[in-house]
């Protein structure tokens, strides 16, 4: 991936450029030292002067007024800081809306947040103040010594980042607590950036160096030390990448800092930077008065066979590493903004229209109209894909037919990212924009609720993921809290007790398989396999040993999980390399033999790898399909001999209730076991396994409701508090004791009458 | 000047036009007018015949001169054609050098390495994890024909 620069050398500035940002999609306003603003059109690059400003009009930095859901943009308003200590709010059409006498001394940065209803500012005198959309002052922030030269909101609007000399600031604007404060550089902090979808900051200062830091102030990458100081930087509107301006140099980076490219310029610093609202153009506005048009080419993508580079605006390149000769060139007639490749689907979003290629035939897309708004999202699953702006969801089948426009459920300008929305064919999961606590689902078909709705969990979500085979009672949702625990939640739980169970912790970016319910997460260097995570519901036992675990070396602070197609898991490491690694291809076959009902040939592929970590995979299919030979196989692979035995006792009943109620017992629910006996009049036997499990309490309940048994209760209570050499204290049992006489005996005798009437 | 063709017509009406442009009744190229007038003024004649010799010999030199100016101009302009197709070249030459001078820059170069040195280093790392996959998928192969 890199940027391709170009610039219109006409009508240009002859002083520096201070800001520039973007009208739309097509054009570009700058504003320089020179008192003019131009219009730039990028698809002609072609400016044209649309103000002229007095001779005193020195700008500082320019910011245009958010609005993600105008995509013309013909009533654009926008704030621009001058020399003057003033911020200006003016209209496109030159209009003076507002000018407002912010700071003593020269006003250095003005920011919108993300809707629009508050501006930030800074200035030489150390103030950063807050003002609302009318020019209002709202409050005035923090006060320093020395000037603050950047100032950034978050992707909420409910914090703010200031940077004074060398240090940084995190103010929360809903809670009233003391700035978070941290020493970033080794010079003053020049500019800084807060990503749009995320907690992540990028600042760059006079000692030559750009850093990326989490929202509590720790480092995440530590740029090289450049030759000039950073003097720009900005992050693309959907939080992936961000460029970094130097001093002739241009850099785009990948959200965990490594560099994509670099690209030399030679026209002096770069001073202003601003990404287009679709994230794929650049605008950069450098001090010897050229505004370059920047826009991304190069990016590359692969499936399976399949590499897919994007070489120019318009034109797509697709090779067939099997075959040496097959090379397709796809062209469209706008400018591409997004690109993404599944399950035999190339997407490719334009300006104005969305094309989808299936990879059995280049030559002739589905073409679909979609000019409304911008896409920042493409979620792809076997049936029908989804694109966003981050703001609002669409669905399409890959016939080209909308099957429903989504409002996710919460009112909070916050974008969302590729990892707080998935799709299934019949399952939508999205986060509540809102509450992060909540997860909703809903029907791709019909946008109604799917499943039990939505699911309220203690914390908040950080990432989701939502498995693509089987049927929908199968269709399950994984995701990781804020306190980094990874948990499986069934997304329809008709007659189920159990939704939502932990199956691990600390394990990042979850990603399931394309062809099977396989799960998959990097765990400190390592990665982390669950070939089964619904047996969690079943066995938990079975769940660790099942879990497979593969050492990749060392991948950094910020490893991202880029796919995991087939039996092959590609990670890109911290510092950019993309490590391929796969597992053993047996689980995968596994699991489609177990689905087709190939028992046989599941356990004679399973004896002759001799693998635990296959055998338990088999077992947890055998307890999902409820094989009984393959599960009692399997269990005495891996010497449980409980289980073992266990199977073998429910081989010998006959009675189907008791037979379901032991195969309960088997994945470890003992009151549902219990319930299920009772409830079916099997009374006894409900009693002796709360025996055998030592629940007295239910034993002795169950004793006096049915007003026997009691002696039996008492006898083997009196014998276990023996064994553990312990005195009654229960009341309950101290109350009973007296009741009843304890005749081993007799307890005995009781017991065989009971096995005698098929009872035990 | 009057034409050959007007003399011829002036002469058939008696009338002549001598060497200064005058009208004569006497054709003044007649020899018997030229005897006369020698008789008559010899020193006029001579004198006369002494300027039309000197002009006829300041209109030869004058060609000569202008042939030879003309000469001189055409290969002055070659000349110039020459100097500016070297001008154009020298400035060419000039640009590319300026240009290898900047991309000779060493910071440039330093940093065009360093860029080139992380992504060789990044390929290497990808190199050796496809190696260790095929190395895996061997030896999974290994396996199951073993058994």
């Amino acid at each position: 991936m890199k940027l391709k620069l170009s610039a219109s050398r006409k009508t240009r500035h002859t002083e520096m450029v201070c800001g520039v940002g973007w009208i739309g999609t097509e054009s570009i306003l700058s504003a320089a030292d020179d008192h003019l603003f131009l219009l730039t059109n990028t698809a002609t690059n072609e400016s044209q002067q649309i103000l002229s400003m007095q001779e005193s009009f020195y700008p500082t930095s320019l910011h245009i007024f958010p609005r993600a859901q105008n995509k013309g943009g013909q009533n654009d308003v926008f704030a621009v800081s001058t020399s003057d200590g003033k911020v200006n709010i003016l209209s496109r059409s030159g209009k003076m809306e507002k000018i407002v006498d912010a700071h003593n001394g020269a006003a250095l940065c003005a920011r919108w947040n993300s809707d629009g209803t508050g501006l930030l500012t800074c200035g030489e005198d150390g103030f950063v103040k807050m003002w609302s959309r009318s020019g209002m002052l709202r409050s005035v922030l923090a006060q320093f010594a020395t000037a603050v030269y950047c100032v950034a909101w978050d992707s909420t609007s409910s914090n703010v980042l200031y940077c004074n000399a060398d240090q940084c600031y995190i103010k929360s604007l809903k809670m009233q607590v003391a700035p978070l404060k941290w020493k970033a550089h080794d010079g003053i902090i020049l500019c800084c950036d807060w990503n749009p979808t995320a907690a992540l900051i990028v600042t760059g200062g006079e000692d030559l160096k750009f850093k990326v830091w989490d929202g509590f102030g720790q480092i995440l990458f530590n740029s090289s030390v450049h030759d000039y100081p950073i003097t720009s930087v900005s992050w693309n509107t959907d939080g992936s990448l961000f460029a970094v301006g130097s001093h002739n140099i241009l850099r785009l980076c990948d959200k965990s800092g490594w560099s994509h490219s670099l690209e030399k310029m030679n026209s002096g610093s770069v001073m202003s930077m601003a990404w287009s609202p679709d994230g794929t153009q650049l605008a950069v506005g450098t001090a010897a008065g050229l505004v370059y048009h920047a826009h991304i080419v190069d990016k590359r993508l692969t499936y399976e066979e399949f590499e897919i580079v994007q070489t120019q605006k318009t034109v797509i390149e697709v090779r067939d590493v099997s075959s040496e000769v097959s090379k397709e060139t796809l062209e469209t007639k706008e400018r591409i903004s997004r690109i993404s490749i599944l399950y035999k689907y190339l997407i490719v979003v334009t300006s104005s229209q969305i094309y989808v290629y299936s990879s059995k035939n280049w030559n002739t897309p589905t073409m679909i109209e979609y000019s409304e708004k911008t896409v920042n999202i493409i979620v792809q699953c076997e049936k029908v894909f989804l694109v966003s702006d981050g703001l609002t969801i669409t669905v399409f089948t890959y016939e080209g037919r909308k099957l429903i426009n989504l409002n996710p459920p919460g009112q909070v300008m916050a974008l969302l990212d590729e990892r707080k929305i998935d799709l299934a064919n019949d399952t939508l999961v999205v986060r509540d924009r809102a509450d992060n606590k909540i997860l909703h689902f809903f029907d791709p078909t019909t946008g109604k609720p799917q499943g039990d709705g939505n699911l309220k969990h203690d914390y908040d979500i950080v990432e989701l993921t939502v498995n693509q085979c089987g049927p929908l009672n199968d269709r399950s949702v994984a995701f990781r809290d804020h306190i980094g625990a990874v948990y499986i939640a069934m997304v329809k739980t008709f007659g189920v007790s159990q939704r939502m169970v932990k199956i691990g912790s600390l394990v990042e970016q979850l990603v399931f398989n394309d062809v099977t319910n396989m799960l998959c997460g990097i765990s400190e260097g390592k990665v982390a396999v669950w070939p089964l995570p619904n047996v969690a519901f079943l066995d938990r036992n079975l769940l660790q040993k099942s879990l497979i675990q593969k050492s990749v070396g060392s991948v950094g602070k910020f490893p991202q999980l880029a796919n995991f197609a087939g039996n092959t898991i590609v990670i890109r490491k911290s510092d950019g390399c993309l490590v391929p690694t796969g597992i053993l291809p047996f689980y995968g076959t596994l699991i489609t033999m177990a689905s087709q009902s190939k028992w046989d040939q599941a356990i004679r592929l399973c004896r002759s790898i001799g693998n635990d970590t296959l055998w338990a995979t088999l077992a947890g299919l055998a307890v999902i399909h409820k094989n009984m030979i393959a599960m009692e196989i399997s269990y005495a692979a891996l010497e449980d001999d409980e289980k073992v035995s266990l199977i073998n006792e429910i081989k010998d009943k006959s009675d189907k209730e008791i037979r379901q109620a032991m195969q309960v017992v088997l994945t470890g629910k003992l009151g549902d076991a219990d319930v299920m006996l009772e409830r079916n009049g099997h009374g006894f036997r409900s009693l002796m396994l709360n025996i055998q499990m030592f629940k007295w309490k239910r034993a002795l309940e169950l004793a006096t409701m049915n007003k026997q048994w009691l002696e039996i209760v008492m006898g083997y209570r009196e014998r276990y508090l023996k064994n553990c050499g312990q005195k009654e204290t229960d009341p309950q049992f101290l109350k009973h004791q007296a009741e009843v006489e304890i005749d081993w005996v007799h307890i005995r005798e009781l017991i065989a009458a009971e096995r005698t009437k098929g009872n035990y | 000047m009057s034409t050959a063709a007007d003399e011829q017509q002036l002469a058939k009406s008696g009338l002549y036009v001598d060497d200064f442009n005058r009208l004569r009744l006497i054709d003044p190229g007649n020899f018997f007018f030229k005897n006369r007038l020698k008789k008559k003024f010899p020193e006029v004649a001579e004198l006369l015949q002494n300027a039309q010799d000197k002009s006829a010999e300041f209109n030869d030199q004058l060609k000569n001169f202008q042939t030879t100016t003309g000469g001189l101009i055409d290969s002055i302009e070659e000349f110039a054609n020459v100097v500016e197709t070297e001008k154009i070249r020298a400035m060419m030459v000039r640009n590319t050098q300026e240009r290898d001078l900047a991309e000779d820059d060493p910071v440039l170069l330093q940093m065009t390495i360093r860029e080139l040195t992380v992504e060789k280093e990044r390929l290497r790392v990808e190199l050796e994890a496809v190696r260790k996959i095929e190395k895996e998928q061997e030896e999974c192969i290994q396996m199951m024909t073993e058994h």
